[in-house]
C-alpha cells in the first residue's frame, strides 16, 4: 500500500521566506510602513499558507501498472 | 565641538522597533536640535525641531522627510551644559550606525551646526520610515533624543537597489522550498525473499 509523505515544516518555512520577501517589498515600495508588525504579519500569513499548502495539497496520482 | 546628529541608516531591527516611542521629537532637558532637509537640488524639503517639550515634527505621524540624494542640516544646542571629553552616536532602530565619534571639546562650545549627505550615511537605499535616536555624553552633561525620518524617493528607483534583489532572492528561495514541500508518494518496502 502506498503512503503519502508530507512536508509541513518545509512548507511553513518556505511560506515564511516568501512572506519575508513580500513584506520587505511592501516596505520598499511604501505600500506599508516600515514596522515590526508589517514584516511579522506578512511572515505569519504566508507561513500559514505554506503550511496549509503542504498539508492539504493532493498527492500526485499513482500510475497504475 | 558638540555633535548632535540625526540621520538615517537602513539597518532594520523589527524587534527593537517594538520598544520605540512614537509620540514626539523629545530631547533631554536643556537640549535642543533643529534639522532641515533638502532635496537633491538643494531645495528645502522639511524641518523638525526637537526639545524637552516634545518638539515640532519628527514624529511617527509627522516624520522628517529626507531624500537619498539630499542633505540634512542640523543645529544643536546643549543649553547651559558644557560637555567635554564627549562621545556621540546615532542609532537606527536602536542599532548603532556608522555616525559616531568623540572629541575633547576644548573650546567648551555648547552649540554646533553642520550638514550630512544622506547618501553617504546609507550603505544601501531603502525608502520608508526610520526610527532614529542619538546621544552625546561626556563630562558636564548629556543630551539624548529620538525622532522619525521618512526616506522618500521614486518607488521605481527601488528596483536598482540591493535590498530589492535580496527580497527577490528570498522569495525565490521560499518558492523553491514550497516546491520541495509538495506531497509525495512513498512505496512500501517489500521484503526480498
Amino acid at each position: 500500500m502506498m503512503t503519502v509523505r508530507r512536508h509541513p515544516v518545509l512548507g511553513a518555512v518556505g511560506g515564511a521566506l516568501i512572506g519575508l520577501g513580500i513584506g520587505l517589498l511592501f516596505v520598499m515600495f511604501e505600500v506599508a510602513p516600515l514596522d515590526a508588525w508589517t514584516i511579522v504579519a506578512s511572515i505569519v500569513f504566508f507561513a500559514l499558507i505554506g503550511l496549509i499548502y503542504a498539508l492539504v495539497l493532493p498527492p500526485p496520482a499513482v500510475p497504475r501498472s | 565641538m558638540v555633535h548632535v546628529l540625526f540621520a538615517v541608516d537602513p539597518a532594520i531591527a523589527p524587534v527593537a522597533l517594538l520598544a520605540s516611542p512614537a509620540a514626539a521629537f523629545e530631547l533631554t532637558p536643556d537640549c535642543r536640535l533643529s534639522v532641515q532637509s533638502f532635496d537633491a537640488d538643494g531645495q528645502p524639503l522639511d524641518t523638525a525641531t526637537g526639545d524637552a517639550d516634545g518638539g515640532d515634527g519628527g514624529t511617527r505621524a509627522d516624520p522628517l522627510r529626507v531624500e537619498y540624494d539630499g542633505t540634512v542640516r542640523y543645529e544643536g544646542d546643549s543649553g547651559e551644559q558644557v560637555i567635554t571629553d564627549q562621545t556621540w552616536g546615532v542609532d537606527v532602530f536602536l542599532v548603532p550606525s556608522p555616525l559616531r565619534g568623540s572629541g575633547p571639546n576644548e573650546e567648551q562650545e555648547t552649540t554646533a551646526e553642520g550638514e550630512i549627505d544622506v547618501s553617504s550615511s546609507l550603505p544601501v537605499r531603502v525608502n520608508g520610515l526610520f526610527y532614529v535616536s542619538g546621544q552625546i555624553s561626556g563630562d558636564g552633561g548629556a543630551c539624548r533624543g529620538n525622532a522619525w525620518f521618512r526616506l522618500v524617493g521614486d518607488p521605481a528607483s527601488t528596483v536598482t537597489t540591493v535590498p530589492f534583489w535580496i527580497a527577490l532572492v528570498i522569495i525565490a528561495l521560499g518558492l523553491f522550498m514550497l516546491w520541495q514541500a509538495r506531497p509525495g508518494i512513498v512505496a512500501p518496502v517489500q521484503e526480498i525473499r
